[in-house]
């Protein structure tokens, strides 16, 4: 079973958990209808399968509720009969915390897809927690708001599933986590905290029971104010010191003590001028140099602050199409893909960098994987494009002027800030075009962030996984197959294929959070591998005080390794609250809190 | 062989515009300007000529209000020579009272612009005289007005050979002639033209180099001439627009498409409704 391969500890199926049967299916239909409820075993698989397809799960049904009174019939019912439920977004996790483990039903929130209310002197948004994080970007976009948050999967995760794991992305460093963003919640619970108003009909009957101040929002689900099992906490106010700030457990709680079903967020007003940069460091230490000029000088126009390695971009280059490294030729990139592209027209200027020949043969090896220098972008949001494009100019004539930069571009339009930013925001795509990915997500000091990686690329090189060198030339049935650098290349009917063999260590992220995204990519994940990688990576970062995980979560991958980052009295606490929230354990089960 | 090379400052090409309450024109929802995408290319082109040696001398030139010489900026950065600027503004027609309504040096809406392709093929006619130019090269239409005519009527206010929609220009040092593929609705036609001549850039003639800083630093230090109408022997009314655009209206909203459940309503409503059996 998948989740085993990539875990030390074993994990067994509760036994006190219920299976699902015919009966149950036949209420599931009942209240939501046979459009909500999904058993075909082929639909079911993007219900049980991650993104990173590294996790699968066996559920054999999946939930599409539309209103929080369904969401709430359904806990009421799965807590009755002891099913457990996953709590699904837009299944974009990284850490396996969004798919079943063995048979829990999925409850998704692909049909609560609607705006509530926005108010546009405030630019507060209410929306239901399935709302796909870039149809609200643009919904408030075209009022002239932004989302607060931005990360690469927008076009796919919901925003309950960025409140349940409290996701960072690329603007943090200006706009703040979600934890300071979020500023109310709706929230289903497993069980209910006060006992049903006496004689209610069928389930859910609108009761006009509605509290004080509540949002219209709240007013249209007025019945299930009258419910126990609802938390309504959907305000939109700024200042709200009343009683202990529930919401807050609910954000990063990875869908474990609740299902959230409605937010209300602060939007920013929308930027009037955006500044683009892409700069090339020599050293990781010039890119802190870098990162402190940006402070400075950018301050309160800085948006975001991002770094990765030449690794990170010759993968994004060659496993992605139309992805460029604004600050290597072209020509340079096309040789990396191992495609001879016919060059320009007129020519062009010939310049192939690193001593890369394009061609028949394919690609010299070497260079790709070290760490040759280090790029960053940065980007500022600010309400006057003088003054803006000021900041940016000095800055830039600084940080060339100190050597801490050797080399850059500012975007002049925005077709070249979307390349430059497809460059970053490819990495994690490329990675998984290539092969097997074992991905982490670490806090540290900054200063320290790139030690890990390099330590780690020496340690897995060490134990015989670095990326291959040396040039073997052999016939397999018929087809001359040539590996160097790691790279097979083969011809197969007239055809170049590439098949990358050797293990890379690539390191990128936010470093203006103290935020590493570091990656080792193998052309098949392997155990051997994963105990050179486990638990050293985790050590590294206890000793530095740092976090396991930093944004992505803890989910099923790092469920053993909380004691990392978290002391025994902190994780005890938190077995407490679920215990109180969630006596039978039925939400989103095996997942963060480490198994007893 | 020296190059002149037009550059349009525009909309950004990202920017969703839409129509103004006045229907007079369109307003950006972003205040973001940048070179026409299409005069990027042919400075791009003008660039790697140089660099091939083919070309002597990249000259930029810009015609249009003050702000556009952020514009001539970033083409200096790109590899030109020299920059340009020929101000022509709404207010160079106050006086003449000929133009739309009397605008600032800020971007103007589409029907206030002084900028029509007649009027700038006079200018760059001029220019391509008093500098000498052996190939004129521009973006083949901007991307506010969509013209696609200064071309034209500059080669034939040149009397010159014009090559349009150019996706591929083979041309070697000291060659008498340039090849030049263009892109036409039936496919590629390929034209010999000898020079002096006036080629149009579409999408496919090259991807525009990113500018890098140290060129950037360099080109801020770089002067940009001022070459108002009177140096080029023109007057106002040489250049002031002749059409007016009246109106800007949205097109017509699609309808949605409806489902239909069977072969036969399918059949049926195509014949009764959409009329096309």
């Amino acid at each position: 079973m998948r989740a085993r391969r990539l875990l030390h500890t074993a994990i067994e199926r509760r036994s006190a958990f219920a299976r699902l049967s015919e009966q149950d299916l036949a209420f599931f239909q009942s209240i939501l209808g046979n459009s909500g409820v999904i058993t075909d075993a082929d639909a079911l698989v993007p219900f049980n399968q991650d993104w990173q397809k590294k996790y699968e799960g066996k559920s054999r049904v999946a939930l599409r509720p539309r209103s929080t009174e369904q969401v709430s019939e359904v806990l009421r019912y799965c807590s009755s009969r002891r099913l457990a439920v996953v709590p699904q977004g837009g299944n974009t996790g990284l850490v396996g915390g969004s798919v079943p483990v063995f048979d829990e039903v999925v409850l998704s929130t692909a049909a609560m897809n609607k705006v509530l209310e926005f108010d546009e002197v405030s630019g507060t948004l209410v929306a239901q927690s399935g709302c796909v994080l870039a149809a609200l970007d643009e919904h408030v976009g075209a009022r002239g708001f932004m989302m607060p948050l931005d990360l690469g999967a927008k076009g796919s995760c919901h925003i309950g599933g960025n409140v349940s794991t409290n996701a960072g992305g690329l603007r943090l460093v200006r706009y703040g986590s979600l934890h300071g963003s979020v500023l109310g919640l709706e929230v289903v619970l497993p069980e209910p905290l006060l006992p049903p108003p006496p004689s209610r009909g069928g389930g859910g009957g609108s009761s006009s029971g509605s509290s004080n101040g509540a949002t219209a929002s709240a007013a249209a689900t007025a019945g299930s104010t009258a419910d126990g099992r609802v938390l309504d906490l959907l305000r939109t106010l700024r200042k709200d010191n009343t009683g202990y700030d529930l919401k807050q457990l609910f954000i990063g709680a990875e869908g474990t003590l609740g299902v959230v079903t409605a937010v209300a967020i602060q939007c920013a007003p929308r930027p009037a001028s955006v500044q683009l940069a892409l700069l090339a460091c020599p050293t990781f230490a010039a890119a802190c140099t870098t990162l402190r000029a940006a402070r400075r000088m950018l301050g309160e126009v800085l948006s975001a602050v991002e770094f990765l390695d030449s690794a990170c971009s010759d993968l994004a280059t060659a496993y992605l199409d139309g992805v460029r490294n604004p600050l290597l030729p072209q020509d340079a990139a096309a040789a990396v893909a191992g495609l001879g592209e016919a060059g320009d027209t007129g020519g062009g200027a010939a310049v192939v960098a690193r001593g890369r020949g394009g061609g028949e043969e394919g690609l010299e090896g070497g260079g790709v994987g070290d760490d040759r220098q280090f790029y960053m972008v940065v980007e500022t949001h600010g309400s006057d494009a003088d003054h803006d494009t000021q900041k940016m100019e000095r800055f830039l004539e600084h940080v060339m002027a100190e050597g801490c930069v050797t080399d850059g571009t500012l975007a002049a339009s925005e077709a070249q800030a979307k390349t430059i930013w497809r460059l970053r925001e490819g990495i994690a795509e490329a990675l998984a075009r290539r092969g097997a990915v074992y991905k982490y997500d670490v806090s540290l000091p900054t200063a320290v962030m790139y030690d890990l990686v390099e330590v780690l690329r020496q340690r897995l090189g060490a134990a015989g996984f670095g990326p291959e060198g040396g040039v073997q030339v052999r016939r397999e049935g018929g087809v001359q197959v040539r590996r160097e650098g790691g790279v097979q290349v083969r011809r197969e009917g007239g055809v170049q294929v590439r098949r990358e063999e050797g293990v890379q260590v690539v390191g990128y992220g936010h470093i203006g959070d103290g935020n590493l995204h570091l990656n080792i990519s193998a052309p098949r994940y392997d155990d051997d591998l994963l105990h050179q990688i486990e638990p050293y990576v985790y050590e590294f970062v206890r000793q530095h005080n740092g976090s396991i995980s930093a944004e992505h979560g803890i989910g099923l991958m790092k469920a053993g390794a909380l004691p990392y980052s978290k002391g025994p009295v902190a994780i005890e606490l938190m077995r407490r609250i679920k215990e109180t929230v969630d006596p039978y354990g039925i939400l989103n089960p095996y997942k963060v809190l480490p198994q007893r | 062989m020296k190059v002149l090379v037009a550059v349009k400052r525009v909309i950004d090409y990202a920017v969703p515009v839409r129509v103004r309450p006045d229907k007079a024109g369109v307003e950006a929802l972003l205040p973001k300007l940048s070179m026409n995408p299409f005069c990027e290319i042919a400075l791009e082109e003008a660039v790697r000529l140089k660099e091939k040696g083919v070309a002597s001398e990249v000259v930029a030139v810009s015609v249009g209000p003050q702000h556009f010489q952020d514009t001539l900026r970033t083409a200096l950065a790109m590899g030109a020579d020299r920059a340009v600027h020929v101000p022509l503004a709404a207010d160079t027609f106050a006086a003449a009272g000929a133009g739309g309504a009397a605008g600032a040096g800020g971007p103007p809406a589409a029907s206030e612009s002084p900028l029509q392709p007649l009027g700038v093929a006079r200018v760059l006619a001029a220019l391509a005289g008093r500098e000498g130019a052996g190939l004129v090269l521009l973006g083949k239409q901007a991307i506010d007005d969509d013209c696609n005519q200064t071309g034209q009527m500059l080669a034939g206010l040149l009397g010159w050979p014009q090559a349009t929609f150019a996706s591929r220009l083979e041309l070697d040092k000291g060659a008498a002639a340039a090849r030049v593929t263009r892109e036409v609705d039936g496919g590629l036609e390929v034209l010999s033209l000898p020079l002096p001549a006036v080629i149009t850039a579409d999408l496919r003639l090259n991807t525009p180099r990113f500018v890098t800083l140290p060129a950037m630093m360099r080109a801020k230090k770089r002067p940009i001439e001022s070459a108002p109408l009177e140096g080029l022997g023109l007057a106002p009314h040489d250049v002031a627009p002749a059409l007016a655009v009246i109106g800007v209206e949205e097109p017509p909203t699609r309808a949605a498409g409806t489902r239909v459940g069977s072969v036969e309503e399918l059949v049926r409503r195509l014949r009764e409704e959409a009329r096309v059996l």
